[in-house]
């Protein structure tokens, strides 16, 4: 992600933490490590791009499902699909060289003449880049916000209306899950990125995991239910198992269900959000240990 | 440098852990407050879309001295913008009760009723509800009334809060009705003195609607004819009245045979041409015997038929001024009373005299053959040639007409109706309505029957005005202007079936509720069917060969649209306003040209979106299918039926047919446009029936 341009900044950086007095437990080298992340991969020319490409696909997919002219529920409805796609795309394209572009050039090796424990290398990459994907994520999501008021503004002259349960809330609440989900696929993108040796495996790795990440689980899951391994009672909480379908679950029975009325539970919330949780601490986990080796 | 440096990071890292507290907070909270409750204040029924009255009833209402205020509900949905009102709670319990009903609106956020608590409320003789003591002093008496002052219909008191009178002897126009009061008391006192007795707000919700709906007109359409061909052999037992009169021989003119005969006897008319006007004022049977031709002055009307049970049998009825209503009745408005009125109105006075403009207009002008007050009367073999009007039937309930052909003129503008029939339910077949204003127009005809008739070049074919529970089948439409059938006013369970009509403007217009239109066949419209009605039934309907299949007219998704076959439109579908209607029920929809996608047999497992860019060419453009198979498309149709009162206004089929339903229509036609996409071996019904 990291231009040439950038490397002078990325020396004074890493000459900052030199007060090894600060001890390696001070939270000092975690906020270095994070604000050497934010300059030199988060907050470049690339991510303009990729924060203008992720808003005009938004957009074009609400204004084309014909979501946004209506309200905020009927665009969440519209932007699940595409964003269970998209949002696990951009996390890898953030993710997977991370720590394995570090190593690459050597940082690593820089870093490990420091009193820098693993988990703070891990946890200080990780955090850089998700400020920066939540930030794209969460910025792209609430411009979406300004056309729905405009359009929702228009009101039929005969008859009085209501916004029924169609409030911003919950697309507040579409934007904080949505953001979630980002995180922990941000953290599965770092622990392949920390696992992986070369460049060349790191990509076709990310490749797979992309794959098995999007499809591999829920296809598992239904699998598992056809051949009775999840009994139908618990697949409301087993869905929390693919990552996917625990933040389909999250945003169907958060936002959508407050408004659709009675029917069938879509999720679990509690299991999804535990679900959504284990992913995110279990890959960090194993960044640590895989950047420890 | 250490000592300064760690309050520096203390500071730093106690704003951080705070903001993390803030935005986790926030974040919790977002997720633990209620969104979906907040509950609206009422608003004026006026502005809500309301359901449950016919103009008719609407207008009569209006026109009363009394202050007469049915009960109503308004209901806020979760998920749909429109204020829905509801005419008689029943009618709402009803409603709610529909299967599909809160997949359409979601569930109320809140629901008003009448509160008639303190409003001195009495009901008048037929039992509606009259108010006496209204909305300023009610206001100032507070209590849990909430908002909403207009035009004295400004009391509602929340659904759950309330206690409801059943049983007592109040009534809407449509039949009993339950009467909500904001206090036990009053209800109390109400019970008193109009009986019934208190139940809650879930016992209303289970209160049994009257067998008033679609499925209940579907039902009941095999009676309904029976009861029309009973009617019919009745009157065409008039033919066989004993001849004692013959003119010419007895008499000379077919008038003064009429009044030489005896009553309950035939005149016998013998071939020739008659230059008269006749006037018909006892029971009589006028029949031809060959070729008869009655033929006035072209100044007037020629048969006047004023007295019960008359038939008239196989004369030839030519000769008739010209006087029509004109502009008025041609282009639709009743604006005042164009010359004199022809009828003294029966009963057209104090709360009916709200369509006295309706009856001066329509009834008027020259005729053919005019019948006033005159019930049970028969209109055989007539062939009717005129400028004007074709037959008049006023105030003659029971009366047929069949056999009989009318041409009128070819102009519309400067014609009249095939018939008009004011006040006269009886049924109208086999007829033949050539040019002229509408073939058959009826006017507070309730349950009559238009059947087997063939209608061409006319304005319209079929015009209902304020005419509920009517059975229109098996008619032959083509080239109206406007429409081949207009169902107007919205009348209530009308029956629209097996009709075949080619060349309109828009073959079926229906309005109302709770109607019926099944098995027709309209092809080569500009429109074929245009929906307006509300919690009606359209089915196994073929739509073939228009420039728009189905025009999605009412604003409330409250209609069954299923197991039509929709071919070779241009559109099949368009949408006026509204939400999202789902066109399936029961995990059955419609066939439609074009619709991709794998099946079970019988249903195509991939939602069909008529009125969607891709979907709608389909069936026209090549590789519309190819683009239709895009991800970027299926992500977007995955949910798109979720929450149908939160989408645009566009039609869904979340289960399309893979094989046509009236396929003996597409093989009789010889179509080859009508590929199953079934799979073989599938076994399923439909399947089966396209394979025979």
């Amino acid at each position: 992600m990291s231009t040439p341009t950038e490397s002078p900044e990325t020396s004074g950086e890493t000459a900052e933490p030199t007060e090894p007095a600060r001890g390696p437990t001070g939270p000092g080298m975690l906020f270095a490590i994070v604000r050497r992340e934010l300059s030199t991969a988060v907050v470049t020319w690339t991510s303009l791009g990729l924060w203008i490409g992720v808003l005009g696909t938004l957009l074009a997919i609400t204004w084309f499902g014909g979501g946004v002219q209506v309200g905020y529920v009927s665009t969440i409805i519209d932007l699940l699909t595409p964003l269970e796609l998209l949002i696990p795309v951009i996390a890898f394209v953030i993710g997977y060289r991370a720590i394995l572009g570090d190593e690459r050039r050597g940082v690593l090796d820089v870093l490990r003449t420091y009193p820098v424990k693993p988990w703070q290398v891990v946890l200080g990459t990780y955090a850089g880049r998700a400020i920066g994907l939540v930030a794209i994520v969460t910025t792209a999501l609430s411009f979406l916000m300004f056309p729905i008021v405009v359009t929702e503004s228009y009101r039929p002259i005969f008859y009085a209306t209501h916004t029924g349960s169609n409030s911003p809330g919950l697309f507040l609440r579409f934007i904080v899950l949505t953001a979630c989900f980002a995180m922990v696929v941000l953290a599965i993108a770092i622990a392949i990125s920390a696992l992986a040796g070369t460049t060349r495996t790191a990509i076709t790795v990310a490749g797979l995991a992309l794959f098995a990440l999007l499809f591999g689980a829920d296809i598992g899951l239904v699998f598992a239910l056809s051949r009775g391994l999840i009994a139908e009672s618990s697949l409301v909480a087993s869905l929390a198992i693919s990552p996917l379908s625990a933040y389909r679950g999250l945003v169907l029975e958060t936002t959508v269900a407050v408004t659709a009325g009675t029917g069938p539970r879509t999720a679990s919330p509690l299991a999804s959000a535990v679900g959504l949780l284990v992913w995110w601490v279990g890959s960090l986990a194993i960044a640590t240990v895989a950047v420890d080796r | 440098m250490s000592a300064e440096s760690q309050p520096r990071i203390e500071t730093r890292t106690v704003t951080a852990v705070s903001i993390l507290v803030l935005v986790v907070g926030l974040v919790a909270g977002l997720f633990i407050v209620d969104l979906g409750s907040a509950t609206p204040e009422p608003v004026d029924f006026d502005e809500t879309v309301s359901v449950g009255l016919t103009l008719e009833d609407e207008l009569r209402l209006d026109n009363s001295d009394a202050d007469i205020e049915l009960p109503k509900v308004q209901t806020f949905y979760s998920q749909y913008p429109y204020v829905v009102g509801y005419y008689g709670v029943e009618s709402f319990a009803a409603e709610q009760r529909q299967p599909a009903h809160e997949q359409r609106f979601g569930f109320p956020n809140a629901i008003y009723v009448t509160d008639y608590a303190g409003r001195d409320v009495e009901l008048t003789e037929t039992g509606l509800p009259v108010t006496g003591n209204s909305t300023a002093e009610r206001t100032a008496t507070g209590g849990h009334n909430h908002g909403g002052t207009a035009g004295g219909s400004g009391n509602w008191v929340l659904a759950e809060e309330a206690v409801y009178v059943v049983d007592s002897e109040a009534r809407t126009p449509s039949g009993e009705t339950v009467m909500p009061f904001g206090d036990r008391e009053a209800a109390e006192a109400f019970v008193e003195s109009y009986g019934g007795e208190i139940v809650g707000w879930e016992a209303v919700l289970e209160v049994p609607a009257g067998d008033d709906d679609a499925e209940a007109v579907r039902g009941r359409i095999a009676d309904r004819h029976a009861e029309a061909n009973a009617t019919v052999d009745s009157r065409t037992r008039l033919r066989d009245r004993p001849v004692e009169t013959v003119v010419g021989e007895d008499e000379p003119t077919v008038q003064s045979a009429i009044e030489a005969a005896p009553p309950n006897t035939t005149v016998l008319v013998p071939e020739g041409t008659y230059r008269e006007h006749v006037d018909v004022d006892k029971p009589l049977t006028l029949r031809a015997d060959g070729d008869a031709r009655i033929v006035g002055n072209d100044n007037g009307t020629v048969v006047t038929i004023t007295a019960n049970r008359t038939a008239f049998v196989g004369l030839n009825v030519s000769g008739v001024g010209g006087s029509t209503p004109g502009p008025t009745v041609t282009d639709g408005h009743s604006t005042g009373n164009v010359g004199g009125a022809s009828h003294d109105h029966g009963d057209t006075v104090g709360d009916d005299s709200w369509d006295a403009d309706v009856e001066d207009d329509y009834a008027q002008g020259d005729t053919a053959i005019e019948v006033t007050n005159a019930e049970d009367v028969l209109v055989d073999e007539t062939e009717i040639h005129t400028d004007a009007a074709g037959i008049i039937l006023y105030a003659s309930p029971g009366s047929v007409v069949r056999g009989t052909t009318v041409v009128g003129s070819e102009n519309y503008r400067e014609g009249h109706m095939g018939i008009v029939a004011m006040r006269s339910p009886g049924v109208i077949e086999n007829s033949t309505f050539v040019g002229g204003l509408d073939g058959v127009y009826t006017h507070r005809s309730e349950g009559i029957a238009v059947r087997g008739n063939e209608m061409i070049d006319n304005r319209m074919g079929i015009h209902l005005m304020f005419t509920s529970g009517a059975l229109l089948t098996d008619n032959a439409m083509s080239g109206q202007e406007t429409a081949g059938i207009y169902v107007m006013t919205g009348p209530q369970r009308n029956a629209i079936v097996g009709n075949e009509i080619r060349d309109t403007e828009t073959a079926i217009s229906v309005g109302g509720t709770d109607s019926y239109v099944a098995e027709n066949v309209v092809t080569e419209n500009d429109l074929g069917v245009r929906i307006e009605a509300t919690a009606s039934i359209v089915e196994r309907n073929v739509v073939a060969d228009n420039r728009n299949g189905i025009e999605a007219w009412a604003l409330l998704p409250t209609n069954r649209v299923t197991h039509n076959d929709f071919v070779d439109n241009r559109r099949h579908v368009s949408v006026s306003s509204g939400r999202l209607r789902v066109w399936t029920h029961d995990g059955e929809g419609n066939y439609w040209e074009g619709a991709i996608g794998p099946t079970d047999g019988t249903v195509i497992q991939r939602p069909y979106t008529p009125t969607a860019p891709v979907d709608g060419r389909l069936h026209q453009v090549d590789g519309a299918a190819t683009l239709a198979r895009a991800p970027a498309l299926d992500a977007l149709a995955g949910f798109q039926g979720a929450v149908p009162g939160m989408r645009a206004d566009e039609v869904i089929d979340v289960a399309p047919l893979c094989a046509p339903v009236n396929d003996e229509w597409f093989e009789a036609t010889e179509r080859t446009d009508t590929e199953p996409i079934c799979r073989s071996g599938g076994g399923s019904a439909a399947q089966t029936r396209y394979d025979d």
